[in-house]
């Protein structure tokens, strides 16, 4: 069980990335929702101990994360938006290297450990080239595959889907659905197809606030029949968007414009209702 | 575009607060080093006389070639940083990819880089300004200030070098994407220059050319400069250092093109491209595959034994990628290289070539090493404090549970098994080297110890500094330049006239090793000091560990907050206890400090007793007739206790009633008279005493004065008395002197009333000498006179001496354990006392004790003693070799030199025992007045006989080879002259360039031109009329006169020449045209410049001398000498000869002083 209480941190040029937040999350895999600059990364860097707040209350499974971090630590694993590694050194040595510094102290159980997680991410065959040479995607698992090394409780994972091509996608997110059963898994992104596909709980995060905490299901269910569509030609946008609560617009192959919005009753009659959307439960929060 | 970039790029470093570090800190540097160079932190100046100038044009451009090392370091930190500032952000895959040319963007980046490194270096003429303008310097030191030499160390000397090296650096760290490849092209220079230096040993002109900083170009061009023409004079532009500008700028400029042509604004580095990785997937199947469905059970732990095995392991980690590390790789190869040059000049001095002792190897060129390796700890610190956030791998291992102690703990080991392997590379380089030369035997334990424990501490204090310094800053360039900054600084605290070690950090002073006495008495401060650093390294590093750069803080202060998490109570327990140790030890150190009399107080003491007893001066002494010395020798602790007795002699026609006693400086002495008397005066500083005498000393009556002696308490730092573990030589100057010789100053020879005193001591004439000596009883001491006793009491060896005939005043007790070679020749003993190691030279060394008794005896007068001792004391105590009565002690490092005549080395063990020996007779035998000039008695006729006993045991080319060396010590001495140069006549004592370079020169041409006979027999009878007699005591007025005298008419205006002024050469043959008569005749037609100056090149005399010009034959003998009298302006002269000649030579048997030998000769070309 995670417990974040009225956490703050304003950075020294003056940005507040975490307003009195807090969380509280159990079991299971968790979303973070929220657009660039919503906060999403000081937050879980603060979880992962890399940085410290300058106020509020952490806690996991009763550690005391500001008191104790390193006892935390022992059972985090923590990817990070971006990393890099050290040119030249094969993804076994490397995930050796990390198993050191994750306390695995005899090297038969480094063995053991090190094979395990090469096997689970896929990365055995590629075991003994240079991490710095991976694509991007391997890279990502490479990233997973160091954080299992000490059996984690709960395992922080930052946009780990940026930028992969739809086949690594799914690849990665096998692998974490296969490793986060059992654990706490923060998941955080701004695809929200990929909370949608691995998310037991969710939370849309604005402006260093959570300014929605449900779960998928919920919430999808919680916008039943609230959502339309109509077809409009652009130059009548502007004037849907002041009457009605626009979600979001997409073009049609003949130009003219899909609108979504959302609506307790029908808006009118050239809407239709639509099948909510996960975008729709972000947008709804972020709109409001 | 390019103005774009340029003004981008400027802006850049004038925004960066480091630039203006750099500034202020070489302004600094270059102020504290002007004001320190003159005085400023030392007090009133002692010194009298012309000095060299600080700010004359060569002073400064000394200042400039010292500082211009430095400012290359700019160059990669600035102009390498801007360029490589794109490849480390990965800003240049967005620039590369913007419609920028690639002129623009290389020659804005060189330029704008350029630009302002010459900025800061104006720091440089900024700080040396304000120093001249500083109040309160020595102003005897300074000339007017002139633009002019500013000027030309720039455009001549900095500004050229930084434009050279900054086109190599730019495109070193063009080609490579990596910085510190910069840095290393900079330490290639001056390993270039270290090679230049040695792969042209004697070629002072190629030395010159090949010099990268053209320090040694502008050596060469004023290398034959008085100090008149060095305080005055600017170094010509011209000829040597155009050229040697002019190369190292095109060397570099052409590189540039090629590399320019190379580059490319390209994703990848030209030179080193990564490979990209291809894989595809699922092809081979593993056989051993393990089933992911079951985690595998594994034991975590962090226990403080695991972590330390951790850290350890993890720095093997580490260790693997500085090894592999062409960088790495590089430094350490040069550091070799470096290391190879180094010996040949150790061991290679110029004066003496030594044989590759470990010692030796232990000196100079592992210093050179082991400043590799510190660099090396520099840099790699600082790479591996960072290596994690550089790397962008800092969130992953900073969320890991591992503790600081770890992430610290890894690099530290890593730097330590670094250096612990490049000191293993030192010692096989070391060993290697010594094969290499010819000598096995090896001294595995000086090595181990040396390296591995002296070395090795330092580096590890260092190394602690290092990672503290790269901690808290977050750029590690920055950090580099501090520690080097601190590294120069604390070692040079004493010039700021901070004089206390417990502030210099890790720079105690460089430990002497002897392979007589082991590393001394400064042993054991060594290592206290270090005991003490260390101790404030492992606070520092406890401070690194807390405030160790974990997860995302930027701000020290931010870190600094963290520190309260991270602080527990072992944590100030460490604290508590690491302070009280620094505090504790500091304190102890201080303490043993203060018992030394600092400087400045120790010249008001001295002022004081100048003037409270300047009275006493010209007061009438008794001379000393007779010595007798009871003293005790304690090796061990390095004390001494003596007792004695003076018989004193009324010499005068008048009564004496007080005794003035100068007793040993640095001794406790007490006194007692045979008589009645009253201490009426004292000085303690001095150790000055006036004694009265109740009843007066009549003229011819006698007193006998006793004193007893010992050596005041030795301190940690300081050894008081001459008393060393093995090897002790002990000299007469701490017994006590009788009357007031403070402000005595040297008359000149001309002066009739210096024939009253000898120059050896003013009261006393000669003496009877008997001693008894004891010391331990593994040791064998030596005193003047004959050995009459010995014998063993309570583990102590004793030993009694005595002398059969009166000796002068100067006399030396040795103690050791010794090994001894004796050989009985022509009824004389000749005996050496040396070090059981070092056996190889004895024979040389009998041989030259042979020589110089056959030659001496033979011309002059026979042996005054029956035996001749040569006596080995330790190479701290000195280099040179001395005369005491029977004995010859001589520095240990005579013991190891280099004999090798084959290898065509000079015979310095056998040149010194005769040299030393003839002393007998030049120094004993006759004992020359306290004058000016007296050193041209005894020194330059004794050198002049060695050279003739050296020729009669070599031969004359050995001997002409010698001469050269003395021809080289001579023009280096004039070179280095602060005072002015004197005619041999009125010579200074300290003026060795011309007691034994010229005077050596000039008596064997005057013996060559008068005949070896007759020279000698001129000597003989100036012997005979000054043999063993007392006052009136010859000058070198009496030599001069007695040489005219005797010497025939032709002769008389080449001695006055050579003596009485100073008159030097520059001759060169230009051209030589050979041509073949016939089989049996031949012709030479050869044309020079003939060149006569006095003193320097500014005044010419006209030629009129007599030259000789000299043909070798084809088997390189000299098989004709012909003389010719040019005409004033004749310059071209034809010779004939009978056989088919290989080369000329101009003055070949050396009769003139000629200031350049290289081109008095040149080959000929016979064509049929």
């Amino acid at each position: 069980m995670l417990h974040i209480q009225n956490l703050n941190k304003t950075y020294p040029n003056g940005v507040k990335a975490l307003n009195n937040l807090s969380l509280t999350l159990a079991k299971g895999m968790f979303g973070l929702l929220g657009p660039n600059g919503a906060g999403k990364s000081s937050l879980m860097r603060t979880i992962a101990t890399l940085q410290t707040p300058d106020s509020g209350l952490l806690s996991f499974n009763g550690i005391d994360l500001l008191k104790n971090p390193m006892e935390l630590r022992k059972t985090l694993g923590y990817l990070p938006q971006s990393f890099g590694v050290y040119p030249r050194v094969s993804g076994e040595r490397l995930l050796h290297y990390f198993a050191q510094l994750k306390g695995i102290a005899s090297k038969k159980d480094r063995n053991k450990m090190v094979q395990y997680v090469l096997e689970l991410t896929n990365l055995y065959d590629a075991r003994k080239k240079a991490v710095s040479g991976y694509s991007g995607g391997m890279r990502q698992r490479f990233g997973i595959a160091q954080l299992l090394l000490n059996q984690p409780q709960l395992i922080i994972v930052d946009e780990p889907t940026a930028g992969l091509d739809p086949a690594e996608r799914n690849r990665f997110l096998n692998v974490l659905r296969e490793v986060g059963t059992d654990h706490t898994v923060i998941f955080s992104t701004h695809i929200v197809e990929d909370v949608k596909e691995l998310c037991t709980d969710m939370a849309i995060m604005h402006q260093g606030q959570v300014i929605q905490h449900t779960t998928p299901q919920q919430a999808l269910q919680e916008l039943e029949q609230k959502i339309w569509v109509a077809d409009i030609e652009k130059p009548a946008l502007a004037q849907y968007q002041t009457q009605y609560q626009v979600l979001s617009n997409s073009f049609n192959p003949d130009h003219s414009i899909q609108l979504r919005v959302f609506s307790e009753v029908c808006p009118g009659p050239h809407f239709n209702p639509s099948i909510p959307h996960l975008e729709d439960v972000y947008f709804i929060a972020l709109a409001q | 575009m390019f103005w774009s970039i340029f003004k981008y790029e400027v802006k850049h470093w004038l925004r960066q607060p480091a630039t203006y570090l750099y500034y202020i800190v070489f302004a600094a540097i270059a102020w504290f080093l002007f004001v320190g160079s003159a005085g400023y932190f030392d007090g009133p100046s002692t010194a009298s006389g012309p000095q060299k100038l600080l700010n004359s044009p060569l002073g400064i451009h000394s200042f400039f070639q010292y500082f211009g090392k430095f400012i290359l370091f700019l160059l990669p930190a600035i102009l390498g940083q801007g360029l490589y500032r794109d490849f480390s952000s990965n800003t240049y895959q967005l620039m590369y990819s913007y419609p920028i040319s690639k002129p623009a963007y290389w020659w804005a980046k060189l330029s704008s880089g350029l630009v302002v490194v010459l900025l800061i270096s104006t720091a440089l003429g900024v700080g040396l300004l304000l120093g001249e303008y500083t109040p309160g310097l020595d102003r005897a030191r300074m000339g007017p200030f002139q633009a002019m030499a500013y000027l030309r160390a720039y455009l001549v000397h900095l500004w050229p070098n930084l434009l050279s090296y900054g086109l190599l650096v730019f495109l070193i760290v063009a080609l490579s994407r990596n910085i510190y490849a910069g840095f290393l092209s900079i330490l290639g220079l001056y390993i270039l220059q270290l090679i230049s230096q040695n792969a042209f040993a004697n070629q002072a002109y190629y030395i010159g050319l090949f010099d990268p900083y053209g320090q040694n170009t502008v050596a060469y061009l004023t290398r034959f400069w008085t100090l008149e023409e060095q305080n005055t004079k600017h170094f010509p532009i011209q000829g040597i250092l155009l050229n040697n500008r002019l190369l190292f700028f095109g060397a570099s400029l052409c590189l540039m093109i090629w590399a320019y042509r190379k580059f490319q604004l390209h994703t990848q580095s030209p030179l080193f491209r990564t490979k990209r990785l291809h894989l595809s997937f699922g092809k081979k199947a593993n056989p051993k595959r393990i089933n992911t469905a079951f985690t595998p059970q594994v034991s975590i732990s962090f226990s403080s034994w695991q972590n330390l095995i951790r850290s350890w392991q993890l720095g093997v980690f580490h260790l693997g990628t500085i090894l592999s590390s062409w960088i790495f790789q590089s430094l350490v190869g040069l550091g070799l290289l470096a290391m190879v040059f180094a010996l040949g000049r150790v061991t290679n001095t110029g004066e003496m070539t030594v044989l590759p002792l470990t010692r030796i190897m232990l000196t100079v060129p592992a210093t050179f090493f082991n400043l590799i390796i510190m660099i090396l700890t520099f840099i790699y610190t600082g790479m591996l404090v960072h290596k994690d956030r550089s790397n962008q791998m800092d969130q992953l291992v900073d969320s890991t549970a591992v503790p600081n102690s770890v992430l610290f703990g890894a690099p530290f080991f890593a730097i330590l098994q670094m250096q612990i392997i490049l000191l293993f590379t030192m010692m096989i380089a070391g060993v290697s080297l010594q094969i290499y030369n010819g000598y096995y035997h090896f001294e595995w334990g000086l090595y181990f110890y040396h390296l591995f424990g002296i070395y090795l501490i330092s580096l590890v204090i260092w190394a602690l500094l290092s990672f503290f310094i790269h901690n808290i800053l977050p750029n590690p360039y920055l950090g580099i330049f501090l520690l080097f900054l601190m590294w120069i600084g604390f070692a040079n605290l004493p010039q700021l006239g901070i004089d206390t070690k417990v502030l210099a950090f890790n720079s105690p002073e460089t430990l002497r090793y002897s392979d007589i006495n082991g590393f001394g008495h400064g042993h054991r401060s060594y290592w206290r000091l270090e005991w003490y650093w260390l101790t404030l390294a492992l606070l520092l590093a406890l401070f690194s560990n807390l405030l160790w750069r974990r997860g995302v803080v930027n701000r020290l202060v931010e870190r600094a907050k963290q520190i309260r998490v991270r602080w527990n109570r072992m944590t100030s327990v460490l604290v508590l206890a690491l302070t009280l140790l620094v505090i504790g030890q500091g304190f102890s150190l201080l303490t043993e400090e203060a018992k030394a009399i600092s400087r400045d107080i120790e010249n008001q003491l001295f002022k004081d007793f100048e003037q409270a007893f300047a009275k006493y001066s010209g007061t009438q002494q008794a001379q000393i007739k007779a010595i007798d010395l009871h003293i005790d020798l304690f090796p061990e602790e390095n004390n001494f206790r003596a007792n004695g007795s003076y018989l004193l002699h009324n010499e005068s026609d008048q009564y004496i009633d007080t005794i003035l006693v100068k007793a040993g400086f640095g001794e406790r002495s007490t006194f007692d008279f045979d008589r009645a008397f009253q201490m009426i005066d004292q000085d303690t500083f001095v150790q000055f005493f006036v004694f009265q005498l109740d009843h007066k000393l009549a003229p011819g009556d006698s007193l006998q004065m006793n004193f007893s002696i010992r050596n005041q308490a030795n301190t940690l730092f300081e050894r008081r008395s001459n008393i060393l573990k093995n090897g002790t030589f002990l000299q007469s100057d701490i017994f006590p002197r009788l009357g007031y010789f403070l402000e005595e100053y040297t008359l000149a020879p001309t002066d009739t009333s210096a024939h009253q005193t000898n120059m050896q001591y003013p009261f006393a004439d000669r003496i009877d000498f008997s001693a008894t000596v004891s010391t331990s009883a593994d040791q064998i001491a030596i005193a003047p006179g004959y050995l009459q006793k010995q014998w063993e009491i309570d583990g102590r060896n004793y030993f009694q001496y005595k002398m059969d005939h009166p000796i002068k005043f100067l006399f030396s007790i040795n103690s050791g354990r010794f090994k001894v070679k004796e050989e009985s020749y022509k009824g004389t003993n000749l005996k050496v006392f040396y070090h059981p190691q070092h056996s190889y030279n004895l024979e040389k060394m009998m041989g030259g004790l042979k020589g110089a008794l056959d030659y001496n005896s033979e011309f002059f007068s026979p042996y005054q003693h029956r035996e001749a001792r040569i006596i080995a004391f330790p190479e701290p105590e000195g280099t040179f070799a001395t005369t005491s009565a029977n004995s010859i002690p001589t520095s240990e490092i005579r013991f190891i030199a280099n004999t090798d005549i084959e290898d065509e080395q000079i015979d310095i063990a056998f040149y010194v025992s005769a040299h030393e020996l003839t002393h007998q007779w030049w120094g004993n035998q006759v004992l020359p007045a306290d004058a000016h000039g007296s050193a041209f008695l005894v020194e330059s006729i004794t050198e002049y006989i060695s050279l003739k006993v050296y020729e009669r045991q070599y031969g004359f080319e050995k001997a002409m080879q010698f001469l050269r060396a003395q021809h080289g010590r001579y023009l280096r001495g004039r070179n280095r002259e602060r005072d002015q140069e004197y005619p041999l006549l009125n010579l200074r004592q300290q003026q060795q360039y011309l007691s034994y370079g010229k005077g050596a020169m000039v008596l064997w041409s005057l013996s060559q031109q008068m005949g070896e006979a007759d020279f000698n027999a001129v000597l003989k009878t100036f012997l005979e009329k000054y043999q063993f007699k007392a006052a009136p005591y010859p000058t070198s007025v009496d030599f001069l006169q007695h040489l005219l005298s005797a010497a025939p008419e032709r002769m008389h205006q080449i001695i006055k020449d050579q003596i009485t002024d100073v008159q030097i050469f520059n001759n060169r043959i230009v051209e030589a045209k050979p041509t073949k008569l016939s089989t049996k005749q031949y012709q030479v037609q050869i044309e020079c410049t003939l060149e006569k100056f006095r003193s320097s090149l500014e005044n010419r005399l006209p030629f009129d001398q007599a030259i000789e010009i000299g043909f070798y034959d084809q088997q390189n003998q000299l098989q004709s000498i012909q003389r010719w009298k040019p005409d004033l302006e004749q310059k071209s002269k034809t010779f004939s000869l009978d056989f088919q000649a290989s080369r000329v030579v101009i003055d070949p048997r050396m009769l003139l002083i000629d200031l350049d030998l290289d081109d008095n000769e040149i080959s000929l070309a016979w064509r049929d």
